[in-house]
């Protein structure tokens, strides 16, 4: 698509500008992510507090070589708008309803977020990135409880490892992929192994990979829990975050500090559960089917994350074939949870 | 066209689908619906992707379960026409050139039970309220020049 490697190109001479006009605010944040060094590169400090702190726990010395850099801006601060977007969007970008425009070609691939503004865009041969928003006050919760999720969703998808809609917790004996719907209990059930004591990958979105072996990778050291269950959890109160993202159905949390020691970068995957809320007040394992594991995970991650959605599927169901799926029935004893996932882990 | 005389294909690349120990996952990237179905569902799929016409289907089913023409002819329509509704498979538009064979690797219940396609529409709502548009080279939205 001719018109979006120009808009490609042009964004890098764009970003630039944007560095020179904010000259004395730039900075770069180093991290190591499924294995792989990579930089941000901030024109101006606006997006650092908002965009870093879920990634805090990944935090790595200079590199003189990342695979990947992420060159990140805003409008508002640097006073820089964005060239013209490709002519291939025609209509004038909704003001009100939420729509996403995907482009791409075969070196670029693009996510327009309307009416936030809102950019994302990989550089697939220079293995570059930006991130560009209008207004860092516009920002969605999602933003910074999974900051970059698009983009690493493409680059790392290009490395064969898979972003997967789910969380993962564990002990020495492996780790436990927690996958489902929302509301079927993910968030829930990690906090509480959180709060247990046991190791904690991630919340919201974790990173797999199945070669050479099974493999959980920390992403984001955030959490979210719904405002009516925030009582149950009164430990958390220290990782809340203060920062006023918009649209908050749920309270963020950033646990990387207050539970420096047990968030871990990756963990073996064991097993794969899936939790659904029970009537009875005992927390019980079922065996099912990897298909069954397919269908809880598959669906939700591929209408979350943006393209390569048969890549997904692939990586997803070579992952169910290679460890055991289990149904998590969820007792209205929540504190029994993590001793039922940690026995489990020591079984397998 | 005579849905018995028809050869059939997935509706690729709107649909993709998985088969794993006999049991089938397929999702729908268009309207976000999702789809599960059983080894006699997965046994139907997979032989009418693989060139079988459902009057080929019916008479393997019926010879394995011993069972009444009729009924089997009638499940294994019912179900055919199921996937065609949901647009998880489409005629194909050639005849196949390979005669179908049985695939010999998809395990079988040892009773006949009529096939479920079970269909999950909860990820709908996700595509409605945030829309994502894929912009190919001739742009979005798409001008129908009809």
């Amino acid at each position: 698509m001719q018109n979006l490697d120009n808009f490609g190109e042009t964004l890098y001479r764009v970003f630039q500008e944007a560095q020179k006009s904010v000259f004395a605010l730039c900075c770069d944040r180093f991290y190591r992510i499924g294995g792989h060094n990579i930089r941000l590169c901030f024109a101006g400090e606006s997006l650092v507090p908002l965009l870093t702190p879920a990634l805090a726990h990944l935090a790595s010395p200079r590199h003189p070589a990342p695979s990947l850099t992420i060159n990140l801006g805003e409008s508002a601060a640097t006073g820089i708008d964005l060239p013209p977007f490709p002519d291939v969007i025609r209509m004038s970008l909704p003001q009100n309803n939420m729509a996403g425009f995907h482009l791409h070609s075969e070196r670029f691939n693009a996510l327009l977020q309307s009416p936030q503004q809102i950019l994302h865009m990989l550089d697939k041969v220079q293995n570059q990135a930006t991130f560009w928003v209008s207004d860092a006050r516009q920002l969605p919760l999602a933003d910074g409880s999974a900051p970059l999720l698009t983009l690493l969703h493409w680059w790392l998808g290009a490395q064969g490892q898979q972003l997967v809609h789910g969380a993962a917790v564990g002990t020495d004996a492996g780790g436990a992929l927690l996958v489902g719907k929302g509301g079927s209990g993910k968030s829930t059930t990690a906090m509480a192994c959180l709060n247990a004591g046991l190791y904690y990958v991630g919340d919201d979105y974790c990173l797999v990979a199945s070669d050479p072996k099974p493999t959980v990778y920390s992403l984001y050291s955030s959490g979210k829990i719904h405002f009516a269950d925030l009582e149950r959890f009164p430990r958390f109160q220290t990782s809340r975050t203060s920062v006023p993202y918009i649209d908050a159905e749920k309270a963020l949390y950033f646990f990387a500090e207050q539970f420096s020691t047990q968030l871990v970068t990756h963990l073996p995957i064991k097993v794969i559960l899936l939790p659904t809320i029970g009537a009875g007040q005992t927390t019980r394992l079922l065996p099912v089917s990897p298909a069954s594991g397919l269908l809880a995970m598959a669906p939700s991650t591929v209408f979350q994350l943006v393209g390569e959605k048969a890549q997904t599927i692939q990586h997803l169901s070579r992952l169910v074939r290679q460890v055991p799926c289990y149904q998590l029935v969820l007792g209205a004893d929540t504190i029994a949870i993590p001793e039922v996932i940690s026995e489990l882990l020591d079984r397998l | 066209m005579n849905r018995s005389l028809m050869h059939y294909q997935i509706n690729s690349p709107r649909i993709v689908h998985e088969t794993i120990d006999g049991e089938t996952v397929m999702i729908d990237f268009e309207n976000g619906a999702y789809f599960s179905t059983d080894q006699i569902g997965t046994k139907i799929l997979e032989d009418l992707i693989n060139g079988a016409s459902i009057p080929e289907i019916v008479a393997e089913l019926q010879l394995r379960y011993a069972m009444e023409h009729t009924l089997v002819a009638s499940t294994v329509s019912q179900f055919v026409g199921q996937l065609q509704d949901e647009s998880l498979i489409i005629p194909q538009q050639d005849a196949p050139t390979v005669a179908h064979s049985p695939d010999k690797q998809l395990s079988l219940p040892p009773i006949f039970t009529p096939p479920i396609l079970n269909k999950y529409s909860d990820m709908q709502d996700l595509l409605l309220l945030d829309p994502i548009h894929d912009v190919e080279e001739d742009g979005w939205p798409k001008v129908n020049r009809g």
